[in-house]
């Protein structure tokens, strides 16, 4: 059928580095004074942060093994949501209905049966001439299948 | 067929392949699978159904009300006092959280590992795991004392405008478990789409048909989709393999980066990851023996599964013996009188011995029986070395939290814990709440990856049938002289014959 290799993978990895970067900032600046020592005082503002000062310890100290689980939660969390909703994307889900599902013999693909379905919009579709082809390639049950819609 | 083949190879001493032992008996044809699978869903529960779950759902009422009784009367009515802050809710979170890895351990490791045999334990496991959070999640959530406000937890700004502390393990561990349960819910999800819409392809037109319709999303089966899908799940079985080894290692860490002795150790995070695995497994196999007998699954999980999982809880009951022994060793060997004392304490003369040698014979000694295979195979003995391993792992966490505080730095203030009724009733109660749960699962949703089974059944294989000769054989490589009879029907395949 010529179905190239996914590309997910790709969206994940970005969805993932999100993550990292959403704990990183936020904790930093949270935690630390490290934007404000870095001409960026006004995302302290903005965001209405202010370091927090645990155990007496210096705000200026960026502490990333202390920092370091929360940016691998993160990144975990955010890259199983690209992969959820990069495959509902990706493959067009959820949808309500579908002209497929009026067919009898459809239901049996979730079984043990084996469905090949031809849309009408295939530039090489006829109804005469797909139909004979199915038949001389064994088909044992061809259905025309109608979309109301 | 084959059985018999490989017997006659055997015999002749050639050098052949063995068979694999196959994962789904009595050659079961792909229907059959869908029949027996969506039956347990589509037909009236059977009568032990309504054993447990009658009693399940009076135990979470019990739960429920012990919950209202300590908001309405305060935290006092469970047993901590100082110094024995963390009692049974904390032990009971760690047990359940334990519980639950060995769920993302059959579906992911065991999936990126290639183990086929997964296939059959890993929908059930998966349900486990996130009811076993669920469960978990409770404890902290009271623990905190003024339940509603556990928002303080969220990573938002308190009343007061004061973000959470991100250098406390205790936040670390919020966000660890958060994630680790949402991502359980979604791996476990994706992999109920395809089965659900087997299950809404069998239903008559109702509100069932339309429940599992909206939930397999209008899941068509298409190659398309399947393409899309698998790298999906594979991903997902990516990224829950680091994920399901770091929050067991973030929980441990909730005590190893404290200065208590008995709890600094750096050996912490892999003996809590190894003994969640065995307390996981050893929880799976209590659920999936009455499981499969109860609605005549032992087609599909075979003698071989429970062999496989019994070994592994053979070998991480094995890990966990050497951490506590090596605990012991390095509280010895180092130069910290206090790690010393406390070990002395725990092991030897302190007032809740038992725990520890409860602990010890439960996790440590009850799982070698599992070196002889009659025993691996022998139900009745899997499920009480089983029941040995769930009530060791609960010791163990006991053992840790609570024999550790009573003996603290401050002999001054040193006290025994004793646990209240609402302590004991909550616990009980977590186990009914699970219970529920998992039955409510049996009852609508597929107990066995129906969709991920029909992959492994040998008429699955684009290979069956054929024999194991093909290819260039030893015996020809080396210029042995085969007798005939090795093969098949006598005949050398056209394939050897170069």
């Amino acid at each position: 059928m010529g179905v190239k290799r996914s590309k997910l993978p790709w969206f994940v990895f970005f969805g993932g580095m999100a993550g990292t970067c959403t704990a990183f900032i936020m904790e930093t600046l949270t935690q630390t004074t490290f934007w404000s020592d870095r001409g960026l005082g006004f995302l302290e503002k903005i965001a209405e942060t202010y370091p927090t000062v645990v155990q007496a310890k210096p705000t200026g100290f960026v502490t990333l093994p202390a920092f370091f689980p929360v940016m691998f939660e993160l990144t975990i969390l955010f890259s199983a949501f690209t992969v959820l909703f990069g495959l509902l994307a990706f493959i067009g889900l959820p949808r309500w209905n579908h002209p497929l599902f009026t067919s009898k013999r459809f239901e049996k693909f979730s079984d043990d049966g084996f469905f090949v379905s031809i849309e009408a919009r295939d530039p090489k579709f006829s109804q005469e001439a797909t139909k004979a082809f199915l038949e001389k390639i064994g088909a044992k049950n061809i259905e025309l299948v109608e979309d109301d819609i | 067929m084959a059985a018999t083949e490989s017997a006659s190879h055997q015999d002749s001493g050639a050098y052949t392949a063995l068979d694999r032992e196959p994962l789904v008996l009595n050659n079961r044809s792909f229907s059959w699978i869908t029949n027996r699978i969506c039956g347990i869903v589509e037909n009236k529960q059977p009568f032990g159904w309504w054993v447990l779950f009658i009693p399940s759902v009076i135990l979470t009422g019990i739960m429920a009300f012990c919950f209202v009784y300590l908001i309405a009367t305060g935290v006092g009515v469970w047993g901590q006092k100082q110094p024995v802050d963390w009692a049974w809710d904390i032990t009971n979170f760690v047990f359940w959280i334990g519980i639950g890895h060995a769920g993302t351990l059959i579906s992911a490791i065991l999936f990126l590992t290639r183990q086929r045999w997964r296939t059959s334990v890993n929908r059930a496991a998966e349900a486990m795991t996130i009811f076993a959070v669920m469960c978990a999640g409770l404890f902290p959530a009271f623990h905190v004392g003024r339940v509603w406000m556990v928002w303080f937890l969220a990573p938002i700004p308190n009343a007061n405008a004061i973000w959470q502390n991100f250098k406390s393990p205790l936040l670390w561990d919020v966000f660890a478990v958060s994630t680790y349960f949402t991502v359980s819910a979604i791996f476990w999800y994706l992999g109920l789409v395809p089965d659900l819409a087997t299950l809404r392809d069998r239903c008559k037109p109702g509100i069932r048909k339309m429940m599992y319709g909206i939930f397999s999303l209008g899941w068509r089966g298409a190659n398309r989709h399947w393409s899309h899908y698998e790298t999906a799940y594979m991903l997902l079985a990516a990224l829950s393999t680091p994920l399901v080894l770091s929050v067991h290692s973030v929980v441990s860490f909730d005590f190893a980066t404290s200065v208590v002795p008995g709890w600094h150790a750096t050996i912490f995070p892999p003996y809590f990851v190894a003994g969640a695995i065995f307390g996981g497994f050893a929880m799976v196999l209590t659920l999936m023996i009455p499981v499969r007998s109860i609605y005549g699954l032992h087609d599909l999980i075979t003698p071989k599964h429970i062999d496989n999982m019994a070994k592994i809880i053979l070998l991480t009951g094995t890990i966990v013996g050497y951490a506590y022994s090596m605990e012991f060793f390095m509280a010895y060997y180092g130069a910290n009188p206090f790690e010393l004392q406390t070990f002395k304490l725990r092991g030897l003369y302190g007032p809740s011995t038992w725990y520890y040698y409860a602990m010890f014979g439960c996790n440590v000694f009850a799982p070698q029986i599992f070196w002889i295979k009659k025993m691996r195979t022998n139900l009745i003995a899997v499920m009480i070395v089983c029941m040995f391993v769930n009530a060791g792992m609960w010791y163990e966490r006991y053992v840790i939290i609570v024999t550790t505080l009573e003996r603290h730095l401050t002999p001054g203030s040193w006290r025994v814990f004793h646990a209240t009724w609402v302590d004991i009733t909550t616990f009980i109660g977590t186990f009914g709440f699970f219970m529920m749960n998992f039955l409510l699962f049996l009852r609508f949703l597929p107990v066995i990856a129906i969709g991920e089974v029909k992959g492994v059944t040998p008429a699955a294989d684009p290979h069956a049938g054929e024999s194991h000769e093909h290819g260039v054989q030893e015996d020809d490589a080396m210029g042995y002289e085969t007798p005939a009879s090795t093969y098949p029907g006598g005949v050398k395949p056209a394939a050897t014959a170069a």
